[in-house]
């Protein structure tokens, strides 16, 4: 059977609702397209974002929903009867990444399948859309019982729009309702079909049915997609959530999107907004893939990882400098020599050049003194661990004296305009409690959060103990620690390495320290 | 809050009311790249031989009184746009001709060929009757609702409900049949000469 845009029905009429499902989806096409399902709540809200289910999330937690990658698409393997009840709908979408519009699609064929017999086939076309970016394909959800329908709408935005239109939370006042453009979706009138689910006879003929069809006509769809500042600016991205989940901070305010003609479907603003409100259009960031694909080529498959983990927590548009502090105390010479450490300024370059707006990461290697390094960038990060790093070691003294160093980082941000985050690696053996104590509070009132991670090593002291400690005007450090840096995957550390600093962000705003 | 009516169900109307609301609403289109959803609600007043009297009997943005003055249409809404009821339909039962039998309220999409659209797309549609108190009274007390959203697919033109005569009262038939073809196709099968 064929579904066309608009069907509806109950899913029982053509499977089993209880036995798994199979929802086959691919693009024939020139772009890079992410498949995605998007298990919302009542409320149609991403409430709980392990239910968001792509390339980089591939199973719920329950495995209720699997994703796996085929061809040129994606098939998802759905048990309904599993999910919490508290999934009330599962959203199937297709959106591209970098350039191209759905209007440019050869063909989208979604199939819904049981026992690998195909009961429905929903086939789109790019005459179906236009300058959109994204498609939401088809929905099953709850009511009574579990039916589905053929949405097979467009969506101006990508994966990371899609993200914040599920998990969002609508921003008032600034919250505009959604306009629809007039003039879109020219289409050719589906051919009479018989009327599902029809019992009583139809009085009429279908007299509509000889229409001519449609003319495209010439000057739609040429128009940017996002000439509205305000299409979707009040949809905001609910992970984290924050404490008074509707109200308005800067940091909320940011979903004003300028321009998705952009290659990267980005529109950012250049630094923070200062208020919640819709603000006018803003000059736009080149993507991180772009930058990294010109510059560091080598790095360009950190970009997506990183850039989900952004988007998740709404950091795209976050400006900050970016630091790395690495331990350089003779016990980590394994890793130097072994590449962690290389590794480590190869996975922090990306944030620095995320967030920073010279795209640079100050450095600096610590050990019994510290030494604040040249900046490192796309261009030279190959050698910020330097060819006889035996020597500097020598020089730095062996020892790991964590005080001297931060003393440094604090000088450098302590009166910064913008917020800092700092790496800060060590193997441990981590001494001077009470000073690294009184450096953490004096600082908790400067805009610098410090991200410890622990590598392949132990005794962290203090830095374990960060979590209860008090005495500071907001909690400004975060700690975890690896076995091996190498072992983990990238989404994991970007997720890990963000994990705290968006909370941070939203204190520091909400206490007016920027 | 009336009650909430399904496809095919019936009931009597309150004798004592005189005077009725018919309010149609939906929600816009909250998709990109595509048209308003420009639904239109129309009465057609029935003989007993199922059919209009005169064209005069239909009821629609374009004829927006019937001319006994029992059925209006208080005007087009084109996109579905703000709360509550979007297109108004009032029935004074007073001015009802006694040889109109049946007064038949449908919706259909405008030019949903050419804009590719269906009842499947449109979120959150419903008729409600409201008894009004007097001919000013537009919000009503609401006696009954017949929710549209799940109920058709890619259907253009629903005859949503009848409210017809039963002795000396009127009920309340949520026929809820959907058609393909459009407001013009009702027109021919209820007898209007378009």
């Amino acid at each position: 059977m064929n579904i066309q845009r608009g069907f509806r029905d109950k899913l029982d009429k053509y499977i089993n609702p209880g036995m798994d499902i199979e929802v086959e989806m691919s693009v024939n096409g020139g772009a890079v397209y992410d498949f995605c399902c998007f298990g919302v709540d009542a409320a149609g809200k991403l409430s709980d974002d392990r239910y968001m289910v792509f390339y980089n999330q591939t199973q719920s937690p329950g495995r209720e929903i699997c994703y796996r990658a085929s061809g040129n698409g994606a098939n998802f393997t759905v048990n309904l009867n599993r999910l919490p009840a508290s999934v009330n709908k599962l959203v199937f979408t297709v959106s591209i990444d970098g350039n191209g519009t759905m209007g440019n699609i050869v063909s989208h064929i979604l199939n819904i399948k049981q026992n690998g017999q195909t009961v429905a086939t929903m086939p789109l076309s790019g005459q179906d859309f236009h300058t959109e970016k994204a498609i939401i394909a088809i929905e099953i959800y709850r009511k009574d019982v579990w039916r589905f329908a053929a949405v097979a709408s467009g969506f101006n935005g990508g994966l990371g729009d899609l993200l914040r239109a599920y998990g969002g939370e609508e921003i008032t006042p600034a919250a505009a309702p959604a306009q629809v453009q007039p003039g879109y979706g020219q289409q050719t009138p589906a051919p009479a079909q018989p009327v599902y689910g029809q019992q009583t006879p139809a009085p009429a003929q279908p007299v509509y049915g000889q229409q001519t069809p449609a003319q495209a006509q010439p000057g739609y769809g040429q128009q940017p997609a996002r000439e509205e500042p305000n299409r979707r600016q009040a949809i905001n991205m609910g992970v984290p959530r924050p404490a008074a989940p509707r109200q308005v901070t800067p940091q909320q305010g940011y979903g004003q999107q300028t321009g998705y003609n952009q290659p990267s479907g980005y529109g950012q603003s250049p630094q923070p907004a200062p208020s919640g409100y819709a603000q006018p259009a803003a000059p736009q960031r080149v993507s991180l893939e772009k930058k990294l694909e010109k510059d560091a080529p080598q790095l360009v498959s950190l970009a997506k990882p990183l850039k989900v983990e952004l988007e998740k927590r709404n950091l795209l548009d976050v400006v900050a400098r970016v630091a790395l502090v690495l331990d350089m105390s003779g016990s980590m010479s394994g890793r130097y020599r072994d590449g962690t450490v290389q590794e480590i300024v190869n996975k922090t370059l990306p944030l620095a050049v995320q967030f920073d707006d010279d795209g640079e990461l100050d450095f600096w290697y610590y050990g019994s003194r510290p030494k604040r390094m040249p900046s490192v960038n796309m261009k030279n990060y190959t050698s910020a661990v330097p060819r006889d790093w035996e020597k500097l070691m020598r020089s730095l003294g062996y020892g790991n004296t964590e005080p001297l160093v931060m003393k440094e980082v604090v000088a450098e941000y302590g009166k910064s305009r913008l917020p800092a985050y700092v790496l800060f690696i060590t193997d441990g053996g981590v001494g001077s409690e009470s000073q690294i104590r009184q450096i953490l509070m004096d600082a908790s009132r400067a805009p610098i959060f410090w991200q410890f991670v622990g590598v392949g090593g132990s005794s962290y002291g203090i830095l374990e103990r960060l979590d209860t400690m008090s005495g500071r005007y907001v909690d400004n450090a975060n700690f975890f620690a690896l076995d091996d840096f190498k072992k983990v995957s990238n989404s994991e550390l970007y997720s890990r390495l963000l994990n705290e600093f968006p909370q941070w962000l939203q204190e520091i705003r909400r206490k007016g320290m920027l | 809050m009336g009650v909430n009516l399904s496809k095919g169900q019936r009931v009597s109307l309150d004798k004592n009311m005189t005077m009725a609301l018919v309010g149609l609403g939906w929600d816009t289109n909250k998709y990109d790249g595509g048209y308003d959803f420009d639904l239109d609600a129309s009465a057609f007043m029935l003989g007993a031989n199922g059919k209009v009297r005169k064209d005069e009997d239909f009821i629609f943005y374009g004829n927006l009184k019937s001319s006994d003055g029992s059925v209006r249409h208080t005007g087009d809404n084109l996109t579905g746009a703000g709360d509550g009821d979007d297109e108004v339909l009032i029935i004074d039962f007073t001015k009802v001709p006694a040889d109109v039998q049946k007064i038949a309220i449908t919706v259909t999409i405008y030019d949903a060929p050419v804009r590719g659209q269906n009842f499947g797309q449109v979120s959150n549609a419903y008729v409600r009757v409201a008894r009004m108190a007097n001919e000013n009274d537009m919000s009503g007390t609401e006696v009954l609702k017949f929710d549209l959203a799940e109920e058709f697919s890619v259907e253009t033109a629903l005859v949503v409900c009848e409210i017809y005569r039963y002795g000396n009262d009127w009920k309340f038939n949520a026929v809820g049949a959907g058609y393909q073809g459009g407001l013009e196709a009702l027109c021919r099968s209820f007898g209007v000469n378009v």
